[in-house]
């Protein structure tokens, strides 16, 4: 018994405790403003990111709108960006609190202290490991480095539920101390435990709150520049340089997608189908249609964008030739043998407007292979990845 | 009961609903998919709390220690932005794309981006050094 004391005291001596962390900054008026700028961030990324749902549906309850054309990217966008200035955001204020992982659990005895300090724990663990989460595989995601092995909208996706959740609980439980911490000015030192020592130094509360907007800033302003064409330059760490042929960067190459042959096969035909009609057309066919010119963002979910101007026939002149009812769905088919976004389906909005397009160019060129050569669709205030490319086959869903 | 806690309990009832809806949407993914989603998770709090924080704290304790007054903060200073950023920018700096193929994405000098960050962060370090002894000197001035 005394020996099994012996050795609990030991490693208890043996590993930190929250006051062996005696920097000023570990104070309550320090965690609550980062921890309100982190959760304005995370707002901003939970909200764009169920917007970027909606829009990803093939059958939502309310339809996604087609104005404006530029919504879907500045969406993303935003959606991206606020990830990125998370970051240094949730390091900071990761930091801050670090000393409260080594809090020790109240004795036996206490079992309703007990209990709610287990319970609490338990939010902060869910909290902190779906922070991580969701911005390391959103980060990995944006390079395209699928190192985590599983399907990462679903993921991403169910994963924001459960860290919104996990903030609103942690909210709850601590809304005490961050209203006292958010309404005592920075130096006091009212709230703060007995063991920090006073703001002193350099590296003080006002200097680490401004190093954490330094490094907020600076995250956004090495990456903006994929969406954002004027900041270009300066956006170091950006995934897309933001240009690419014919001005506009690629998603999914031909090369990657398997359809090289497919795409420069001369007998090519599109096949547009409603039911028992259906019309069988070459690109010559395509081209001697009404042609129109529209410029519209391709906006990535992965929060690069570039405005094209793209011409070719208007979709609902394509499916004026086999009669298709306003109110229908159509599913786009692509040449392409396998891959998830290898056909798209597109509301009835989406396709009655008069801006969506098969295009057939780009910048008055012929469309590269990896632009979707010999034809891709191209809506307004859509996902990219839902503009399908090497477009082989038109389906009216009635 | 006081006010706070009409408020806070209904906030934490709506957080756990919230919180268990995506649970709900995670469990319909496969067994494989959660296998790694655990991983993930716990491979990344581990990481962070047992790797990247004693590292951290470590750096901050040494530099207030070796170095003179007036680097040591700035020094620790930079480290802050200048770490934070290059985990946020770790993926584009490894070049660990899956795909080969694609001449649009990573199409930059990822390395000379690091660079000149870090002259910039370096810039500032140097400069908040020298404002820091500039007013230590001042201060010293003043009370002779």
């Amino acid at each position: 018994m005394s020996e099994s004391r012996a050795v609990t005291d030991r490693l208890d001596d043996a590993v930190p405790k929250p006051e062996s962390f005696t920097s000023a900054v570990h104070s309550p008026v320090m965690t609550a403003r980062v921890g309100l700028w982190l959760g304005v961030s995370f707002s901003i990324c939970f909200v764009t990111g169920l917007v970027s749902h909606w829009a990803y549906s093939p059958d939502p309850l309310v339809p996604f709108p087609t104005f404006p054309a530029w919504g879907y990217r500045l969406n993303q966008g935003t959606h991206i960006l606020s990830g990125f200035v998370s970051v240094p955001l949730l390091l900071v204020k990761l930091g801050l609190v670090y000393p409260q992982l080594f809090r020790r659990p109240p004795g036996l005895a206490q079992k309703r202290a007990l209990i709610f300090e287990g319970l609490e724990r338990v939010s902060i663990l869910v909290l902190v490991s779906s922070a991580i989460f969701q911005l390391a595989i959103g980060v990995a995601n944006q390079a395209q480095w699928y190192v985590f092995g599983f399907p990462f909208r679903t993921v991403h996706y169910a994963m924001s539920w459960v860290l919104i959740g996990a903030l609103i609980v942690h909210i709850a439980v601590k809304l005490p101390l961050i209203s006292a911490g958010l309404g005592e000015d920075v130096d006091s030192t009212t709230l703060d435990p007995d063991h920090l020592e006073p703001d002193e130094g350099a590296l003080g509360r006002r200097s680490v709150l401004t190093l954490t907007a330094i490094a907020a800033v600076g995250a956004a302003i090495t990456t903006v520049g994929q969406s954002m064409p004027g900041l270009r330059n300066v956006s170091v760490f950006a995934a897309r340089s933001g240009t690419g042929p014919q001005g506009v960067p690629i998603n999914v190459s031909a090369d990657q997608a398997r359809v090289i042959g497919a795409a420069k096969d001369p007998s090519y035909t599109l096949e547009i189908v409603n039911g028992a009609k259906s019309v069988s057309m070459t690109r010559e066919d395509l081209l001697a249609m009404p042609q129109a010119t529209e410029t519209l963002p391709i906006a990535c979910v992965e929060g690069w964008s570039a405005d094209g101007t793209w011409t070719g026939p208007r979709i609902v002149d394509l499916l004026a030739a086999v009669e298709a009812p306003a109110d229908a769905d159509v599913r786009f088919v692509s040449l392409q043998e396998r891959g998830t976004f290898r056909q798209s389906v597109m509301p009835s909005n989406f396709a009655q407007d008069p801006r969506t397009l098969l295009a057939l160019k780009l910048s008055g060129e012929d469309l590269v292979l990896d632009h979707g050569y010999p034809a891709r669709v191209i809506a307004p205030n859509r996902p990219g990845v839902l503009q399908t490319k090497w477009v082989a086959r038109i389906e009216v869903l009635t | 009961m006081n006010a706070g806690l009409a408020l806070r309990i209904p906030l934490a009832v709506l957080g756990i609903l919230v919180g268990g809806y995506g649970a709900l949407l995670l469990l319909d993914t496969s067994t494989s998919t959660l296998v790694r989603v655990t991983i993930w998770l716990a491979g990344g709090v581990l990481f962070h709390d047992a790797v990247l924080s004693p590292l951290t704290a470590g750096f901050w304790w040494g530099a207030r220690r070796i170095l003179p007054g007036v680097v040591a903060g700035p020094v620790a200073g930079g480290l802050l932005v200048l770490g934070s950023l290059t985990i946020m920018a770790f993926p584009v700096l490894g070049q660990f794309r899956t795909v080969a193929s694609n001449p649009t994405l990573l199409d930059r000098d990822y390395s000379a981006g690091w660079w000149i960050v870090a002259g910039v962060v370096l810039t500032g370090v140097v400069a908040w050094s020298a404002e820091l002894a500039v007013r230590g000197l001042g201060d010293r001035g003043r009370s002779d």
